[in-house]
Parts: structure tokens; sequence; C-alpha cells
């Protein structure tokens, strides 16, 4: 515990527990088997509850001998008495003397491991405001001051009406400049207001700018300034205390709480006062990061037949609790609470409970006593915690919701609604639980990968390489219900689904990224999580503007800088030569195009020259864009924005060297964390002045950006081809087939990968010369062959070094798109495949035409057909304007059966099956299973036409003459005629003919209708058997794999598998082979038998 | 030579010129009725049938550990301190505790390709075969009941003996005996299987049983053996009967044409009139010659998939008149594809069907021939095993380590290591899987050879774990993997152990019928469509040298080896017998020829000149 020690800076690490437990386990566990996994932790299986909290201190804190040092990672606020004098008895205690006094707290962790709490005291909101004409700083502040107060004091009300003063102070200061325009050296003066609680900033904005009369004067409105700024945010940005930073409260500065003057759970409480508080930069050794304690959980509910768990009915039966600690690959908490009786787990804490209650109130107990820094899950924003939360207000349990690191204060719900121009307007519910951040891993996957299934299932067999078995939740009641053993068998269950979290994290290195991209804009992870990437930049931007004096001025909404908020051109395109290149095509990207503009040509806020003044600038001073908004030059006057770039472009250079010089992995982790937290950092600020409805927006920037990188094209363009000629003695002329953005692909005419290589390259620093620093073109890879199918659709084989090829890199193709079916999916991987690695456009065409022939034979398995969507909020069809498939088959499955029709918010997944003609679309959805039950036929032509047809169109098109040819011919012609029959009789046309001669295309009705054969072919009976014993054998053989293979993976042999995991590739497929066999099976009885 | 052949040839030569031929006969009944499914359905899955299979081996298994450990049930621990305790669930392990725990066998091997991979693959219409299926060095065994799984790990330097994971597969039912360490493992001090039980004595044969059998294991030719003359002397008696097991006679090929017909020619023959049955094992046509997958065939190609079988047919009805004939379905054949095959349809075989002495058999296949109980399969268990397990399968002795870790008793570990060396030794003289006095080192006693001594501390240990992997090359000639992998199906009274992970086979709901029951306990046991032949006598666990065991053979693929097996009702002697034509046949030549035979081929020979 670095409190215990007296040498600061140098926190002496206690040995983690997890450190001490024996790693015999690591060669013998099976990602595939989580019970070995289990078991593997027996140790911490025999300590008791004393083992799920943290390692307690050696002796309590003294402020007079210890000097703390920890690394925060959450920051709340609240209001409270102000403190009776400084601690630092060298310093007077700043803010107000009179409660209620705001008091911000921060949470984090000391190297030991240490729960820390700081109550940081003294820092008085405030913002800005310009001063009207004629303002006289001695005379008319006091009056400013008067007059605000008395109109907030009439708009107050709850507890800041309790306030005795509103406004603190008001204050004039001088020397300082808007953001806004291009100003030369004239400063003016602002008045910076005080005043007593946060939530008195927005209303003294209100009241400003809708105007206020200063003494007798007139109504005039002011323009606020940086009265946006969360106040926690404006606390970190003064004392320069980034995202979840090291901080260190020196000895003698500080007072430590113990007894009943804590309000915190946490193991050391101190009171401070801001300007005490000394914040670590992110160099050197406070790099690292502490070890949090992560809390992964899941719980089970018993629901009812046919309804999704509702809280106010379905109680809680298990709730499985797994508690690691950053670094440390190892739990060291893993338990199961379980209501009812339950057969042990080796190596996780079995508890059993009889009521709900007692499980529901241990478990908020265990939240306490664990005292997680971090809370995850899957889908636990939106799921477990809410429920939670709800179920114990159903029972009443009043010493539930206090989950949070405040002693006597309740966690609470509130319903939020996102909405963000990259991840889209989600509805959400968001727990607060002071002190903990919840990171809802569902959440992070949505953000940060573009997948298509984002189950826990299809994530972990992505990131993890494991398959889990999926439970549905109305066989989840039914093992509640049975034995002991049934409940133990839900528990490892719910075991495993609490872990793959942690797995998550730990492989995704989620906690590091998220801890570096904190460090870096300096918001706390909270805010990384919740909000946007504009408090990101505003963050960035606040604290560069506090060192140049610059204000930021406070917006109203769609107040645009001097701009109506009508859309500007974006980025350009190179009209693509489509076709498909056996030659090398080259690559040449600007490296950080964007950013590197901003910087070249200094665009910024405070670089923008209003046009009226264009005139009275010197010559030389500034450079008029290609958009006609003119900025000023670096040399007359840096702006923020590039600065920032500069910076943050700088640290990532450094990054990604000191990511290659380390030796040790999780140094590099950290290192890649920040270099790609740096990279989105720098390339969100250019989104930030475009963003029409954001804090900040100023499309004279965003749209000289775009223009100058839509010219840089052109000229890449018309350089490399003026150049790259015969004429200069190079092997062809070179031709740009593509550009997008910041990209050119160039097709050197060598046919070789080595020499387009080198004279990517040298092309690279030829154009670069052509443009300002720091744009820079850069060589990143060769495509050999490629296929440029259009605008952003491309594929090739990506080269980085001329020996070898990387990979093969799509763009814009069908691969992860849900609404697509698999066959979509894996039809274009293959083709793509054939084409560019085995060279045979030949295979490609072949194998094309037998995928669609199979697809019209229905002899493709319905897996690769299925389409799922989620099913939107109250399935009720009135609900979608338009006739959806997948809500029109929910309402028709819930007609079937009620139990196991899809609820909200599950996917539901479905084929399109053949109907009368005009039957409209979305009637033709059905359930694969009950397509598979019924024999129902897929809707072949539907999946050709829909599915099939536009993608490899689009990649036909650039090869070969007519695509069309594709789509007719032989391999459709046979079965089109065949089709109304057998699609008829279903999958097996053996099950229709059951009176007709089953000699393939006799047909003959037979009068006995125990006979197999007709007269004519009863010599052939033999070979009639035969053929349909082989179908069948065929189908024997998939049954024996398909199950055993579930048995595998549910990792039992003895129990029967109960996964219902949609997303699995065999999970329909071994239905169908079940329901397949007993039709084939019937149609072998009519042979007789056997014996 | 064996007894057998000499008697037959010697014999046969004698009675040659006699005009009453007379085929030998015998008692015969069919005992299949347990691998009938008489209404096939698809709906259950396979647990049932792991669960089935324990609750039928566990009390055998317990019995077994009782007798070697003199483990006892938990309540009876407190009365009789120091035996080791039988675990009622694996769930209830402890650390530190010793206990002795029965479970199915659980073997991962992480290299075996999934299916959930192949199928989330690139989009084919081909099935691909998962037959390969690779063990490796990664592999580990856990232990599981229906409560829970323990996962199996060898003592420090214990010698590979000592677990020898490779030759183990998944869904052997067994009692381990050992302490459950702080990892959650199990560290085995000793195994145990269901307790090999024994038929019924032979009805009194003409001559004494014979050991020396496992003599001919490897030796085809065996005209210049000495104990030609000795045998010839010693069985005064020709052979009462005589029943010939050949498999694989891949019909459809031309391959060996000449070599079966000269087989039908010595079985209808006058050499062959002792010959009371013939037993098909499986593969009476050879692999399918089209790849059917889910095409439509045209006509022509219906025909010629049907060509092979009636060749068979119209080859076996020739024969059926003059012998009894039990047919097999195996791998090839136009059969069911899921273990118990059931009886290949009367409609393949039209032309033999007719003869009441033809039968067609389920495989695997029970029946009794003059009162010896025979049970056998066409060989897709063996294969099984052999691809879940290591290329050198150990004879598992249950016994190797049984004896002195229940000497021991306590729970001290330190002297594990000590233990089980000495184990070793001191089992050396235990039953073995192919013990014969002819054959100078059993299995067992390689086995032993291999191990450090007992005062053999750790700079042995690498040797014997070295030692251990070589085990095969130290293996007296005829303990071959293949034949220890079907004498431990025995010891582990399991006829297709690693059905249905390994195998396909049919999901029973309420039985488990490849339990080998005390009731079904037969006499041979024997695997069809093999590579070579073997055999061998599988005792139970600590009985002498010489007393009844149960006969194991491998019946060898006649298409490959153009050999077939013969198995004398009295004494159970097993001994090969080849066929082979220098003309006609382009199959691989023949190991060596029999004078008997060699005489039909010269026969056969102007037979065809003839016409």
């Amino acid at each position: 515990m670095a409190a215990a020690s007296s040498t600061p800076a140098a926190p002496v690490r206690t040995k983690r527990p997890a450190e001490a437990a024996p790693g015999s386990a690591g060669k013998r566990t099976k990602a595939s088997d989580f019970e070995l996994e289990l078991e593997a932790a027996i140790a911490a299986e025999a300590a008791g509850p004393a083992s799920w909290q943290r390692v307690p201190l050696r002796a309590p804190v003294d402020p007079r001998k210890d000097d703390v040092v920890f690394q925060w990672i959450d920051i709340d606020m609240t209001d409270g008495d102000p403190l009776p004098s400084h601690p630092d008895p060298s310093k007077t205690l700043p803010g107000s003397r009179v409660g209620p006094v705001p008091v911000l707290r921060l949470y984090g962790v000391t190297d030991g491991g240490h729960s820390v709490m700081a109550h940081v005291h003294g820092f008085t909101p405030y913002f800005f405001c310009n001063s009207p004409p004629g303002f006289d700083a001695a005379r008319d502040c006091a009056g400013f001051q008067a007059s605000l107060e008395a109109r907030l004091r009439s708009a107050v009300t709850g507890r800041d009406a309790a306030i005795s003063r509103l406004v603190m102070a008001v204050q004039a200061e001088d020397g300082l400049q808007s953001i806004m325009g291009f100003h030369g050296d004239e400063t003016a003066t602002f008045l910076r207001v005080y005043v007593a609680a946060p939530t008195l900033v927005t209303k003294c904005r209100t009241i400003l700018e809708r105007g206020m009369r200063l003494g007798s004067g007139p109504e005039l409105c002011y323009q606020c300034f940086e009265a946006n700024t969360p106040f926690t945010l404006r606390f970190m940005i003064d004392n320069n205390i980034t995202g979840s930073n090291y901080l260190e409260l020196k000895r003698g500065t500080y007072r430590s709480r113990t007894g009943a003057a804590r309000s915190g759970l946490a193991q050391v409480e101190v009171d401070v006062v801001y300007d005490s508080v000394v914040s670590h930069g992110i160099e050197g050794e406070w790099q690292r990061v502490a070890p949090f304690r992560i809390l992964s959980f899941d719980i089970e509910c018993q629901g009812r037949r046919g309804a999704f768990p509702d809280p106010k009915l379905d109680p809680v039966i298990q709730i499985a609790n797994v508690v690691t600690e950053q670094g440390s690959s190892r739990p060291v908490v893993r338990n199961v609470m379980v209501l009812g009786t339950c057969t042990p787990i080796v190596g996780a804490n079995v508890i059993s409970f009889e009521d709900e209650r007692s499980l529901l109130q241990a478990w908020s107990r265990f939240v306490r006593e664990s005292d997680p820094d971090v809370m995850t899950g899957y889908n636990v924003d939106n799921f477990d915690i809410p429920y939670l939360m709800n179920r114990a207000a159903t029972l009443g349990i009043a010493d539930f919701p206090y989950l949070g690191r405040l002693r006597g204060v309740r966690t609470t719900m509130q319903n939020k609604t996102f909405q963000s121009a990259a991840f889209g307007r989600r509805e959400s519910v968001e727990t607060k639980i002071h002190g903990r951040v919840v990171l809802d891993m569902l959440e992070h996957m949505r953000r940060n990968h573009k997948l298509s299934s984002y189950s826990l299932n299809a994530v972990s067999a992505k990131f993890l390489g494991q398959q889990k078995e999926d439970v549905h939740h109305s066989i989840i009641a039914d093992l509640q219900r049975g034995t002991a053993d049934d409940r133990r068998r839900l528990a490892v269950y719910c075991l495993k689904d609490a872990y793959l979290p942690q797995r998550l994290i730990d492989k995704l290195m989620v906690v590091v990224n998220h801890v570096e991209m904190a460090r870096v804009t300096g918001v706390p992870i909270d805010f990384i999580l919740r909000r946007g990437q504009q408090v990101k930049v505003m963050s960035m931007l606040f604290r560069k503007c506090r060192a140049k004096d610059l204000l930021v001025p406070t917006l109203r909404k769609q107040q645009g800088a001097g701009d109506d908020g009508v859309a500007y051109e974006g980025a350009t395109v190179i009209e693509p030569l489509r076709g498909f290149y056996t030659d090398p095509i080259a690559t040449l990207d600007f490296a950080s195009l964007y950013p590197s503009i901003m910087m070249a040509h200094n665009l910024c806020y405070s670089t923008l020259v209003d046009p009226k003044e264009v005139a009275s600038l010197p010559e030389g001073a500034c450079a008029r864009a290609p958009t006609g908004h003119v900025f000023v030059l670096k040399s007359t006057k840096r702006g923020i924005l590039p600065e920032i770039l500069e910076e943050l472009l700088a640290a990532r250079t450094v990054a990604k060297r000191d990511m290659k010089a380390a030796t040790d992995p999780m140094v590099r982790a950290v290192q890649n964390g920040r270099q790609l937290a740096l990279k989105v950092s720098a390339n969100s600020v250019y989104g930030f002045t475009g963003a029409t409805v954001g804090q900040l927006p100023c499309l004279a920037i965003s749209s000289t950006v775009t223009a100058y990188g839509r010219d840089m094209i052109h000229m890449t363009k018309e350089a490399v081809e003026r150049i790259y000629t015969r004429a200069n003695g190079f092997p062809a002329d070179a031709v740009v087939v593509y550009g997008d953005t910041d990209s050119v692909m160039v097709k050197f005419g060598v046919p070789d990968v080595p020499t387009s290589m080198e004279l990517g390259h040298q092309a690279a620093e030829e154009v670069t010369k052509l443009f300002p620093s720091p744009v820079r073109l850069e060589f990143e890879k060769v495509y050999s062959p490629y296929l440029l199918m259009n605008k952003k659709r491309y594929a090739g084989l990506y080269w980085t070094r001329p020996d070898k090829w990387d990979k093969l890199d799509a763009k814009g193709i069908e691969t992860v798109r849900r609404d697509n079916c698999a066959l979509v999916r894996r039809v274009v991987e293959t083709v793509l495949r054939k084409i560019l690695i085995e060279k045979s456009v030949e295979g490609a065409i072949a194998y094309t035409k037998e995928v669609i022939a199979d697809l019209l034979q229905n002899k493709l398995d319905i897996s690769l057909l299925v389409i799922t969507k989620a099913l939107g909020k109250a399935a009720n069809s009135a609900d979608y304007k338009a006739k959806q498939a997948h809500v029109e088959l929910a309402e028709r499955m819930r007609k079937r059966d009620p139990g196991s029709a899809p609820v909200v918010g599950d996917r539901v997944p479905y084929v399109i099956i053949q109907a009368p003609k005009g039957t409209p679309n979305y009637l033709k959805s059905e359930d694969p299973l009950y397509c598979l039950e019924k024999s129902l036929s897929v809707d072949a032509k539907w999946y050709l036409e829909h599915q099939l047809h536009r993608p490899l169109t689009r990649l036909f098109d650039p090869i070969v003459h007519n695509t069309s040819s594709l789509f007719i011919g032989d391999h459709t012609r046979v079965v089109s005629k065949k089709t109304p029959t057998s699609v008829k009789g279903g999958i097996m046309a053996f099950a229709k003919r059951s009176t007709k001669c089953m000699f393939k295309g006799c047909n003959v009705p037979l009068k006995d209708a125990k006979a197999v054969v007709c007269a004519l072919h009863a010599p052939k009976v033999g070979e009639v058997y035969q053929l349909a014993r082989e179908r069948a054998s065929a189908l024997e053989r998939d049954f024996g794999r398909l199950w055993t293979q579930c048995q595998r993976c549910q990792g039992s042999l003895h129990q029967d598998v109960i996964c219902t995991a949609k997303d699995c590739p065999i999970f329909y497929m071994r239905r169908k082979v079940q329901m397949e066999l007993d039709q084939q099976t019937k149609a072998l009885d009519r042979f007789g038998d056997a014996w | 030579m064996s007894a057998v052949l000499d008697a037959l040839f010697t014999g046969s030569s004698g009675h040659a010129g006699t005009s009453d031929l007379v085929r030998a006969s015998a008692s015969y009944a069919a005992m299949n009725q347990r691998f009938r499914i008489k209404h096939a359905s698809f709906r259950q899955q396979f647990n049932q049938m792991y669960v089935s299979r324990i609750a039928k081996l566990r009390p055998r298994a317990l019995a077994a550990a009782r007798k070697a450990w003199g483990a006892v049930s938990e309540s009876e621990a407190s009365s009789r301190r120091g035996s080791p305790v039988v675990a009622e669930k694996i769930v209830r392990l402890r650390v530190g505790q010793e206990r002795v725990v029965v479970g199915t066998v659980f073997k991962d091997m992480p290299s075996r390709p999934s299916v959930v991979e192949e199928f989330a693959g690139a989009y084919t219409t081909k099935a691909l075969d998962t037959r390969i299926v690779v063990s490796s060095a990664e592999d580990t065994l856990s232990l599981e009941d229906e409560s829970g799984r323990v996962v199996l790990t060898a003592p420090a330097g214990a010698p590979y003996a000592a677990l020898p994971v490779g030759s183990f597969v998944t869904g052997v039912v067994m009692a381990a005996r050992g302490v459950v360490l702080a990892d959650g493992s199990l560290q085995v001090h000793g195994f145990c299987f269901p307790e090999l039980v024994l038929p019924a004595a032979l009805p009194a044969a003409h001559g004494r049983p014979h050991d020396s059998s496992s003599s001919q294991s490897q030796s085809q030719s065996s005209s210049s053996s000495p104990s030609l003359s000795g045998a010839a002397a010693g069985a005064a008696a020709r052979p009462s009967s005589l029943v010939l097991l050949v498999s694989d006679l891949g019909y459809g090929e031309p391959k060996r044409t000449m070599a079966r017909q000269m087989l039908w020619d010595f079985v209808a023959g006058a050499s062959g009139a002792v010959i009371s049955r013939v037993v098909v094992a499986g593969g009476l046509v050879a692999a399918k010659p089209i790849e059917l997958g889910s095409k439509f065939l045209s006509g022509q190609e219906q025909e010629a998939l049907a060509e092979p079988i009636s060749e068979a047919d119209a080859a076996l009805s020739a024969i059926a008149p003059s012998v009894p004939f039990d047919v097999m379905p195996g791998a090839n054949d136009p059969g069911t594809a899921l273990l118990p095959q059931q009886p290949l349809h009367g409609v393949l075989l039209p032309l033999s069907q007719r003869y009441t002495s033809f039968r067609r058999g389920s495989n695997p296949h029970h029946f009794e021939v003059g009162g010896v109980s025979f049970l056998g399969h066409s060989g897709q268990p063996l294969d099984a095993v052999l691809a879940n397990a290591e290329a050198s399968v150990l004879p598992l002795d249950p016994s190797l380590l049984a004896d002195t870790a229940a000497g021991g008793g306590g729970d001290d570990d330190a002297d594990e290591e000590d233990d089980v060396e000495e184990d070793g030794e001191a089992t050396g003289s235990c039953s073995s899987s192919s013990a014969g006095p002819a054959v100078p080192a059993t299995a067992a006693s390689s086995a032993e050879s291999t191990l450090p001594p007992g005062d053999a501390g750790a700079a042995t240990e690498d040797a014997a774990a070295a030692a251990s992997r070589d085990f095969a090359a130290d293996l007296p000639d005829g303990s071959t993997p293949r034949l220890n992998a079907l004498a431990n199906c025995l010891r582990w009274q399991h006829l297709a152990p690693n059905t249905p992970d390994g195998l396909a086979c049919y999901p029973f709901v309420s039985d488990d019928p490849f339990v080998v029951d005390p009731e079904d306990a037969p006499h041979v046991l024997f695997a069809g469509c093999q590579p070579t032949f073997g055999t061998t006598v599988v005792r139970p666990a600590g009985s002498a040298e010489g007393s009844q065991g149960v006969r194991v053979i491998l019946v060898p693929s006649f298409a490959e080896t153009g050999e077939a097996v013969l198995v004398d009702l009295a004494t159970l002697e097993a001994t090969s017998i080849a066929f082979s034509c220098d003309i006609g046949d382009d199959g691989a030549t023949a190991p060596g020829r029999l004078a008997g035979v060699d005489e039909a081929a010269r026969a056969q020979e102007k037979a065809v000149a003839g016409i």
C-alpha cells in the first residue's frame, strides 16, 4: 500500500494473492471446457467470504507521514459543508465558507489494490461572459453581481434555494480573447462569474443570454463562455487532471476520515482541498495501470412460458460473480448465489439461499464487500442491473439499492437516450452507481466492433474462439425447478456467462484501452463509455484554450459560427476504372489526411479571418482556401486546433516507438491502447468542427478541410500520371485507377510486386514535395490482383512485403451485414478467394453456378439461408409503419405457441418460403425450425434474386462480359422444371410418393399400398433400396457427428444438450438431420424389416 | 504349423478318397436381439446412452475396485479405516482426499477437428471426412459421472504406463483411485475396469486348449514351423468342427477374384468339410464406386451402385447350399450406417436369401456355434478406437498399479513415485494380453523391462518416460497396437467404447447394447476388416497362465491379404489360412502359401485351363 510508505512516489507493490496462486493448471485448462477452468481455481474455494474483500490495510493512513498515491477511475460531486480550515496550514481555504458548497469526490485505487476516496473541497463553479461596452470593473462588478443574484434568486427552486448567496463573485479579467475568429493581438475584458452550485451555471447563462439589466441601464444580452462544461471536467481541466491518471496527496495536505465521519466504503477516505492535489502526467512510471477490481456478473431469472422475464413477476434465481484484478489473469473471487439447493461446483463458491430476498440482499452486500472499481457483464446496463433494482423494489427490499461506494446513498436509475452520429440513437437505462464504472461489454462490442451478431455466443466464438452453450429462458425455469444437480448445471452456465465478459475484457484489453483514451483526451472513463466523441475534443480544446487565454463560447443550439447549417461538400472520389487488374496496384495514402491539412493550413476557429477584415491584414499574413475562406498563416498566429493535433500526433509517434521498444507485453498493450486513442482523437477533431448540432460547429473549417483534401487527391493523380510515363523513361504510363478521400490507387503498369512497391515508394516521396508540411503521402501497400467493383467496393490481395501477401482485403463487400444470410457471406468469400488467391475466374464461375444450382434444387442447408433481425420494442406490427417480415413472423409464432415465440429484444431468425404468387414478402417469412418440421420449401428464387444476385453481379461485373449468364443457363434450367414437384413434396421426395413405384422416374401408381415398386421394376428393388439406404446412411453419419459435437461443446456426456444457440453454425443442421432421418427411415420402412 | 491346419490337411488327405463326405455340423443360435432397432427414432440424444452405460458398468467397476484395493463406500469408511473410500459423486470431491472415482472417461483432444468449424468455413456441398481424428500429446483424460467431471493426472515422474492417455478413448467406464490435488485434478494412483466375466467353460474338448495359438499370430507361412510334427502328433483326432471367419471379400472389384474362388472351392471341397460355418465379418463389397453425396444419380450410375452387391449375391448363393453362412454388414456394405448395423436387407441378396443356411447377421453379431459363444463386429469400433488413440496402444492392465497401491494404503503422496515404479515389477507376472509359452516375452513383462528398477531415482525418470513412448517397439511379436486395442475393449467390457463420440451409433434410450454383459460373455471376440491377422487370449486380472480366457481375433481383410481365419470349436485355436493365385489376381502377393492351399490353387488353375 502506497499510503503506508513514507517515501513518496515509490510505492511498494504488495504481493497480490492472485499472483501467489499456483500456476499449475495452465497447461491443462482448455478454453473449450469451462468446468476445467473452474477447477483450476479450486484454491479460491476454500476461503470464505473474507476473501471477497480487498487486501486489508496494514495500518490506517497517517496524514502526517503517508503520501496517498492512487489512480482514480471515477469522479462525481455532491454538496456539503465547507471544511473548517485548510488541511495544509500554510494555505488558506478557498471558496465559500458557508454551506452548502460543491464537493468533488474522486475514487481510485493504489498500486497495492487499496481503494481510495478523496473529497475535494474548495473548487467553485464559474463561467465567463463578455463585458458590456463601457463596463468598469471597479464600479460595475458589484452591480452585475447583485443584478444576477436577484434574477437568479427568483429562478432557483429546491435545494439551491437554501443557498444563502448564489453568485459568489464577479471578476473582470483582461487579456482574454474568444476563440472564434482571428483578432490579432486585440484582447478584451471578460467577466468571470463564480456561483455557489454547478447547476446555477446553466441558469445564469439562460438569464444572461436572454438579457439582463445592469442597474438602471438598458437590458443587455450577454454571450457566455465555457458555461457548458460539466463541473467535474471543469475541475479536471483547471487542475491538469487527465482522465484516470495518478494523483498524489502529499502528507500534511489532507485529512483522513475515520469512524463515523466516513461517508464511503473505501479503505482510505480523505478530505483535501483542490489546490493540494498533485496530478501526475502520463510519463514515466505514471503510465502504469493500477490493479482495478473488476466484477463481472450475470443473473438468471425464472421466466414464465412465452414471456420475457418481468421483474414484477419473475424471481431472480441465480447470480454468478467473477472478480478479477486488472493485470492478473486469474479471478480472485468466483461464486454463484443460487436460490434453492445446488450441488457444489469445483473452483467456485456456491452459496445457496432459501428465499429470493436473502439472495438479493446477499448480492448487494457482496458488491459492497468486494468493492469493485469496474462492474461489467453482458447487457448489464439494460438488463441485469435494472432487473435487480426493479426486482428488489417489487419485493420491497429496502437495503438493496446501495451498490455504490457511498454509505447510505441509494443507487438510482434513469432512462437515457444516447444519440451519436457514429452509433445512432439508442435508448438505455443508466444506473448511477457511485464510485464504480459500469462497463457493459455488449455496449462496448456494439461501439467498437462491426459484427453480424452481438450475442455473447457469437462474440465469444469470434474473439475467444469458443462456442458457448446457449440456454433458452424457458429451459432455465425447468432447470431451476429440478434437482440440485439441475441447478448446478444452470449455475455452471451462469458462471460461464459471468466469466466470458471478463475474458473479453482481458483479450481485448478493454480496461487498458479505456484508461488510455481517458488519459489522452482528459475526460473520465465514464464519459468515454456514455458520451460521444465531442466531449473528448471539447476537453482537449478547453485545456489548450486555458493555456492560451482563449475562451470558448457556449453556443446556443444551432447557433453556427456564421454558417446556416448547410451541408458542405465532402471528400472526393476519383471515378473508378472498374475492372479486374492482374498487374499490381500500388496504394498511396495521405497519412492522417484531415489532421495534417488542418496543421498545414493552420485551420482553426482562432485563425478564421472575418471576410470584412481580410483587406486590413498585411500581405502574406493569411491565405485564401479553395472554399474562399481566409485563415491566417501559422507565421501570423498558430491555431489551437493545429496545435492540439500536432501534440496528439507527436504523442502517437512516441507511443508507437515505445510500443515497438517495449518488451513487457503489458507495457506494449498500454502503448498500443494509447496510440490508438491518439489516432482516434486526432481524427475526431475534424468531425467536431463539422458537427452542426454539436458544441462548437464551424463549417468554414470543415468545408475547407475537405476542399483541400479534394484538391490534393486530384493533384496527386495528375502528378503521378504526369511523372510516371514511358516518355520519362518508366516501363509504362501510370494510371490512377481509383482514389478515395485520402488514397489513390496507381497502376504503374509493371507486372511484378517488388517493382511496383519501389515505384510506389518513389512516387509517394515525389508527390509529398508538392504539399506543405506536415502533409505526407505514404506508400502503404500493393494490391495484386485487384478487383475494383465500384466506389468504395474493391478487393485484392494485400502486400506489404515483396515476397508474400499478407491477407485478402475486401472493402464494402457483403460480409458483415446482418440482413444477408450466411450463404451470401460464404459465396462472396469463396468467390473472392477463388478469383484472387487461386486466380481462377473459371473456378469462381463454376462454383457460383454450382451454388445456384444447389440453391434452386433445395439442396442447401437451411442454416445458410437464415436471416436474423432484432424484434424491436412492443412487438406489435401496428408500431411499424411498413410491415416487416420478422415482426409478422413473431406475431404468427405467438399464435402458434406463445411459449417459444420470440419476445421483444430477441433476434428473430427467419427464412423466406415459397408462397402463392403475389404474396407480400412479409408474409413469406417463416421460422426455420418450423420449416424443417413442416417440410416447407424456401423460396429459392427469392434468395437468388434478393440475396445473391446483387453481390454476385457486383463481383463479376468487372470480370465477365455478361453477368446475367451466371443466372440463366443449364444450371438453372434443369431444375426449374423439377422445382414444382420436388419442392412441394418437401425435402425428401420419397415421402410424397407413398403409393407410387419408387423406381426413379417411374411413378406408376401401385395398387398394393405396401408394395415398393411396380411389376416392371421388381428386379430393381434392390437398387431402389440401396439408393434410399445410401441417403439415410449419409444422414445417419451427420446425425452422429453433429450431436456428439454438441455433447462435447457443452462439456458433459451424461447430460442432454439443451443449447439453443441459433448463431451456432450447426444449430439448424442438427435439427434438420433429425427430421430428415425420421422421414427417410419411414420411407425405408416400406421395404419391410431387415430382420 | 498349427494343430488345426495340420489336422485339416493331413487328416483330409486321408479321407479324400472316401465318398461319404459329411459336413461337420454344429448347433447354432443367433443372439442378436439386443442389437435390433425396431422403430428407429432420432428425436433423442446421446446422453442417455452414456447414462445406461455407466449404470451397467459402475457396479462392476466398483466390484473390481473392492477386489483390487478393498475400496469401501462412504458409509463403511468409519468402520474400515485405511481403505480407500468410493466417492459417491465426482462433484463431491475435495482437495486432499484420497478417493476411488467411478466414471466415464472423457478424452479431450485439442487437435480433433471441430464439426462446428467445419461448417462455419467456406460453403461446400461435399461432406468432409471426420474419420481422420488425431490424437496428440496434448490430450488429457477426465472422468465424468452424472454430476461432473474431474481431470486425471499421473503422479510426477510416473511411467507413461501409469496413465497411458494415448491408449484410452472417450466412453470407457472405469474406477480410478487417486488424490484430489489443489488444482482440482485427480492424481491417479491406479485404475481398474469392470471385471472380465468368462463364459461357461467349453464342453469337454477333444484336445486340450492350446496356448500355443499366439505363436501363429504373425506367421501365416508356417509350413516350416517346428511345431508341425509335434502338433500333428498331439492332435490325434481331427478337429470336430471349425468356424471360418473371413472379412472384406471386396466384391465389385476384380482384385483377388481368383483367391475368392479358391476360398469357396476350399470351403465347399473335401478339405473344408470340417468347416461347420462361414462367417463374413463385414465387407461383402468393396468401397462404393460412386461418390454419392446428395447428387441425383443417372440410371446407369444407379445400376453401377447396385452391381457389387449383386455380384456378391450370386457368388454367395453358389456356396450357401453347401455350408451354413452368416453375413454381417460392414463399413462399405449397403446397410445402415449407425452401429449396431442392422442385417443387410433381404432385397439386396435375393438369390442367397432363398437358402435357409444363409443368415443375415447384424454388426455386432453375437451367435453360438456348437456351444461356443462368438461376439464380433466388422471392425469399425476398433478403427474408431485407434483413430482416437496413440500409435502405440498399450495392453492396459489395470492391475499394473492397483496391487501395490492397495498395499500402500494411505494418502502419502511422497512415496507415489516409488510405488508406481514398484508396481511395474510387482505385477510383472500378472495376466497379460498375449500370453503364450511360445512367446518369449509377454506384453506385461515387456512393460516391466522398460521400467526403471524399484530403487531408481529421478535420474531414470526421463528414460522411463522416453521408453514409454516407444512401448510398442518393445512389445513381443504378436502384440500389436491393434490387437492390444481389441483386447482393451474386452477389458473395458465394451464392444465399441467410443460410440457415440468417435463412432456414429444409434441413440439408444434405455440401453447400451455394446456393453459386454456377464450373460453375454463370449468365448471368442473378433473384429473383421483388419489389416493383418492377429490373435491372443485375454484372461481376468491375476489369473494363472493357461487358465480359461477369451480368445481375441483380428480377422484380416481378405481383399488385402487373401487370408481367412479358422477357429477350432474344441480348442478355440485360431489359425490364418491364405489363398493366393499366381494368375488372374492383381492383389498384393500373399505372404505365404500353404501346401494344402497350393493344391487347391493348382486345381483351380487346371479348372481354368479346362475352360
